[in-house]
């Protein structure tokens, strides 16, 4: 009898203590889930947090570095430009967009800007990807008689100067230009001095680089095939421009360097 | 009836006042009257939100922390703008704009 108790007792306490035991598990896989989960959700937000600080440090993307340099340089270089004193001229631009239309340029945003300046003739800043800001100094279209016709040529110049990149190739060179869209977590504050030299390397590719004789010969190569019907009017423009050099020589500072073959551009052109 | 058109027609006109607007220009003037040429009371850099007061042709006269001013309407949005100094605030700061570039930035937003 006793032998029998003793088994009964030793079965029913195994039988508890394995239920205990399921139960201890369950409690701790349960708490583990429990924990797991939090640090889960810690980790995330840690994550989260990281990503949000790591944003704070960036060096703007190309679109947006070219919409807010574009702004910084006029706004740095308004004393040489005079822009304050200038007008956007909106039909000269219906013009510049009739010669345009069918041409493989649909999609360009412009702006043309006339201002009284002898610092730089002609120049276009860029806004980003196909957005485009032209500027034209009224002596320079005073010297040259150029009416709003010859101007659209003059406009479809520099567009062609910018679609063949000789802009952006001179500043590959800076510092700067390397670090558009990176970061700097790392060094938490930004190369400011890199980007004043890119914003300076902007004005000497106006005032002292501007093109090269392969570059204008690209250029009207490039407007012979695509102006077609144009042609005419075209060759009407670079006569006044080739009439007017000495004249333009007179006022605008090295012109001879930024356009090396203006002279040649009709000759070309025929 | 008539009342009632009335009533609408005005609901319609005021539906847009008192609500915030955001600057959308990188700097914008805040002019004591609406004209470009005119004086401007501040400076307001993009994304700052305005209470709008009025409507009066391509002007809002609009209230910014208590300043009451015109902003040229182009240079605004309904909706909060993706702001470069927002977006890129680091770099932003670190930037060596003075009170002359501001002045000039606010003009060449008005070109």
């Amino acid at each position: 009898m006793r032998v029998f108790f003793l088994i009964v007792w030793l079965l029913q306490s195994l039988a508890l203590g394995g239920e205990f035991q399921v139960q201890k598990y369950l409690e701790q896989d349960a708490l583990m889930g429990e924990m797991g989960k939090k640090e889960s959700f810690k980790k995330g937000k840690r994550e989260r947090f990281h990503k949000r600080e790591k944003n704070l440090y960036k060096y703007p993307s190309f679109d947006d570095f070219w919409k807010f340099s574009s702004e910084y340089w006029l706004v740095k270089n308004m004393r040489n430009l005079k822009w304050d004193r200038g007008r956007r001229d909106r039909l000269l631009e219906k013009k510049f967009s009739e010669l345009i239309k069918g041409r493989g340029f649909s999609s360009l945003k412009f702006k043309v800007f006339i201002f009284p300046t002898n610092w730089i003739p002609h120049f276009v800043l860029l806004r980003g990807r196909g957005e485009l800001f032209f500027f034209i100094s009224q002596r320079f279209i005073d010297i040259a008689k150029l009416n709003r016709s010859d101007l659209s040529f003059l406009l479809f110049e520099d567009l062609l100067k910018v679609q063949r990149g000789e802009l952006l190739n001179f500043l590959k060179k800076s510092d700067f230009y390397k670090k558009i869209g990176s970061e700097f977590f790392e060094k938490r504050r930004p190369d400011i001095g890199e980007f004043e030299k890119m914003i300076w390397k902007i004005t000497s590719f106006y005032r002292d680089y501007g093109s090269t004789f392969e570059g204008q010969f690209y250029m009207v190569k490039e407007a012979r095939k695509l102006l077609g019907d144009q042609l005419k009017n075209y060759q009407l423009y670079l006569q006044k421009i080739e009439t007017s050099w000495p004249e333009q020589l007179k006022v605008f500072e090295k012109l001879q360097s930024l356009y090396p073959a203006e002279l040649m551009k009709k000759k070309w052109a025929n | 009836m008539k009342k009632v058109l009335i009533f609408l027609f005005l609901m319609l006109c005021f539906s847009s006042q008192g609500k915030t607007w955001f600057t959308e220009a990188s700097f914008t003037h805040l002019f004591e009257f609406a004209a470009a040429e005119g004086t401007y009371v501040d400076t307001l850099p993009c994304g700052s939100p305005v209470h709008l007061i009025s409507e009066k042709g391509s002007w809002l006269y609009v209230d910014w922390k208590g300043k009451k001013g015109f902003l040229k309407k182009s240079a605004t949005a309904e909706n909060p703008p993706s702001c470069f100094r927002e977006k890129y605030p680091k770099f932003y700061e670190a930037l060596p704009i003075d009170s002359a570039d501001l002045h000039y930035w606010g003009k060449w937003e008005e070109k």
